[in-house]
C-alpha cells in the first residue's frame, strides 16, 4: 500500500471513532475533518491522473491544474452539507474550514514524510503557509455561503464565482512557491496575509451569530 | 523596440487597473455597510475584488516567468468569476422585481436571446478561428451570452419604465461586455493589438463607472 493511503487511514481512523462519540458541533467538525481527509486523497491521485493526460509537467500543472482541482474537491462536501441538512447561518463557515483543515493535515504529513529537509523550520514554514492557504481557500468559500444564506437562487452563481477567486489565490500561492528565492518566501507570507485580510469579515459572522443566539430566548 | 515599448506600458496598465479595482472594491465595500439593503454593492465588491486578483495574477505571472500566462490560466478562472458575480447581480435584480414587473420583462427575452446570442458567437467565432483557445473561448463565450441576455432584457425593460433608474446600470454592465469582447477581439489581429489597449484602458474607468451609476440610482 502506498504512503497516502496509509497516512490516511492512520489519521481518519481515530476521527472516524471519534464522530461516532461526539455529539452536536464537535461530531460535525469530525465528521468534516476527515471528509477533508478524504478530499486530499482523491485529489493526490485525480491530480496525478490528469496531469499525465494533459500532458503537463509537475510545475506547470501545480499551477494550472492543482488549484482548480484541489478546490473543488473541497468545496464538495460544502455544498452536500448544504443541500442535505439545513444548517445554520455560521456552521456553514465552520464545516467549510473544517474540510480545509482536514485537507491541509493529509498534504503536510504527505510532503513532511516525503522531504529529505525534515527541518524545525520546514515544519514551521509549511505549517503556517500550505497548511494556511488551504484553510483561507475553504473560508472564502464558507464566507460567501454564509452571505447567501437567505438567498438560495445566488448559491449557484455565487459559489462558482468564490471557487474561481479562491483557485486563483490558490494557483498564486502555487506560483510564488515554485518559482524559489525571493516569491517562494513572499509566496509562504501569502496565507497570512490573505488570512489577516478575512479575519474582520469572519469575526463578524461569529458575533452576528453570537447575538442571534443571545436574543433567542432558551427553553428549560 | 515597438512591441517592446507596448509591452512595457502594458505592464504598467494592469498594475494601475488593479489599483483602481482594488479601491474601487473597497469604496463598494464600504457602500455595502452604510446601505445594507442594497445587495448588488456586495456583490460588485466581490466582482472588482476578483478582478484585481486577476490582474496581480497575470502581473506576477509575466514578472516571475517572462512570459504571458495565456489559454486558461488561474487569472481567466478569477475574470470569469468577475462576469458571474455580475450575472449573480442580475438575478439579485430579477428576484426583487414584482410579478406583474417580470411579466412585462419576460416580453423581452426572445429579443435579448437573438442579439446576445448574435454577438457573442460571432465574435467569439472568430477569436477561435484566427487565434484558437476553443475552451478558453466556450467558457467566456457561455458566462458573457447569460449577462448580456439579462442586462439586455432587464435595460429593454427599464426604458419602458420598470426600475428606470437602473438603466443606467444595466448599460454600463453592457458597455463593460463590449469593452471586453473588443478588447479580446483586436488583440487577436497584430495590427490592432495597440488599439486593443484603448479598450482595455476603458475597462479600467468601468468599476468607476458602475459605482457612479449605482450611487446616481440609490440617491434618485
Amino acid at each position: 500500500m502506498n504512503l497516502p493511503i496509509e497516512l490516511f487511514i492512520m489519521l481518519a481512523a481515530p476521527l472516524l471513532i471519534a464522530a461516532f462519540l461526539l455529539r452536536g458541533d464537535a461530531r460535525r467538525f469530525a465528521a468534516f475533518f476527515l471528509l477533508g481527509l478524504g478530499a486530499c486523497l482523491f485529489a493526490a491521485y485525480i491530480n496525478s491522473f490528469l496531469s499525465l493526460a494533459a500532458g503537463m509537467d509537475i510545475q506547470e500543472a501545480t499551477i494550472k491544474l492543482t488549484p482548480i482541482i484541489e478546490e473543488v474537491l473541497k468545496a464538495l462536501p460544502v455544498f452536500f452539507y448544504l443541500a442535505v441538512y439545513a444548517p445554520k447561518r455560521g456552521a456553514i463557515l465552520a464545516v467549510s474550514v473544517a474540510v480545509g483543515l482536514g485537507f491541509a493535515t493529509l498534504e503536510n504529513a504527505y510532503y513532511i514524510m516525503n522531504i529529505a529537509d525534515q527541518s524545525l523550520l520546514y515544519a514551521v514554514i509549511r505549517g503556517f503557509s500550505a497548511g494556511a492557504i488551504h484553510t483561507v481557500c475553504a473560508a472564502i468559500l464558507g464566507y460567501g455561503l454564509t452571505q447567501i444564506y437567505r438567498r438560495q437562487f445566488l448559491t449557484f452563481p455565487i459559489s462558482f464565482a468564490l471557487l474561481c477567486a479562491a483557485s486563483t489565490l490558490h494557483a498564486m500561492y502555487n506560483l510564488f512557491v515554485t518559482s524559489g528565492g525571493v516569491w517562494a518566501a513572499t509566496g509562504y507570507l501569502l496565507p497570512i496575509a490573505a488570512a489577516g485580510i478575512m479575519l474582520p469579515f469572519l469575526r463578524r459572522i461569529s458575533v452576528d451569530e453570537g447575538l442571534r443566539e443571545r436574543e433567542t430566548p432558551r427553553i428549560d | 523596440m515597438h512591441s517592446d515599448l507596448f509591452l512595457n506600458i502594458d505592464y504598467i496598465h494592469i498594475w494601475i487597473q488593479l489599483i483602481c479595482y482594488a479601491v474601487c472594491s473597497f469604496i463598494a465595500a464600504r457602500r455595502a455597510v452604510l446601505h445594507p439593503d442594497i445587495w448588488r454593492y456586495k456583490i460588485l465588491t466581490g466582482a472588482f475584488l476578483c478582478y484585481a486578483l486577476a490582474d496581480l495574477f497575470w502581473n506576477l505571472y509575466f514578472t516571475i516567468k517572462w512570459e504571458y500566462a495565456l489559454f486558461f490560466s488561474a487569472a481567466d478562472l478569477s475574470w470569469i468569476a468577475v462576469v458571474v458575480f455580475l450575472i449573480a447581480a442580475c438575478l439579485n435584480i430579477f428576484n426583487e422585481l414584482t410579478d406583474e414587473e417580470r411579466l412585462i420583462v419576460r416580453r423581452y427575452r426572445i429579443l435579448s436571446v437573438l442579439i446576445s446570442f448574435v454577438l457573442i458567437a460571432s465574435t467569439h467565432a472568430v477569436m477561435v478561428i484566427i487565434a484558437g483557445g476553443l475552451f478558453n473561448n466556450i467558457c467566456y463565450g457561455i458566462v458573457y451570452f447569460l449577462l448580456v441576455y439579462f442586462s439586455l432584457q432587464l435595460w429593454l425593460a427599464a426604458r419602458k419604465d420598470i426600475r428606470p433608474q437602473m438603466k443606467n446600470y444595466h448599460g454600463a454592465v453592457m458597455l463593460f461586455v463590449l469593452c471586453d469582447i473588443i478588447m479580446f477581439l483586436m488583440s487577436c489581429f497584430w495590427e490592432t493589438a495597440n488599439i486593443s489597449m484603448v479598450f482595455d484602458m476603458g475597462l479600467t474607468i468601468m468599476p468607476v463607472i458602475l459605482l457612479y451609476v449605482m450611487k446616481k440610482e440609490v440617491c434618485a
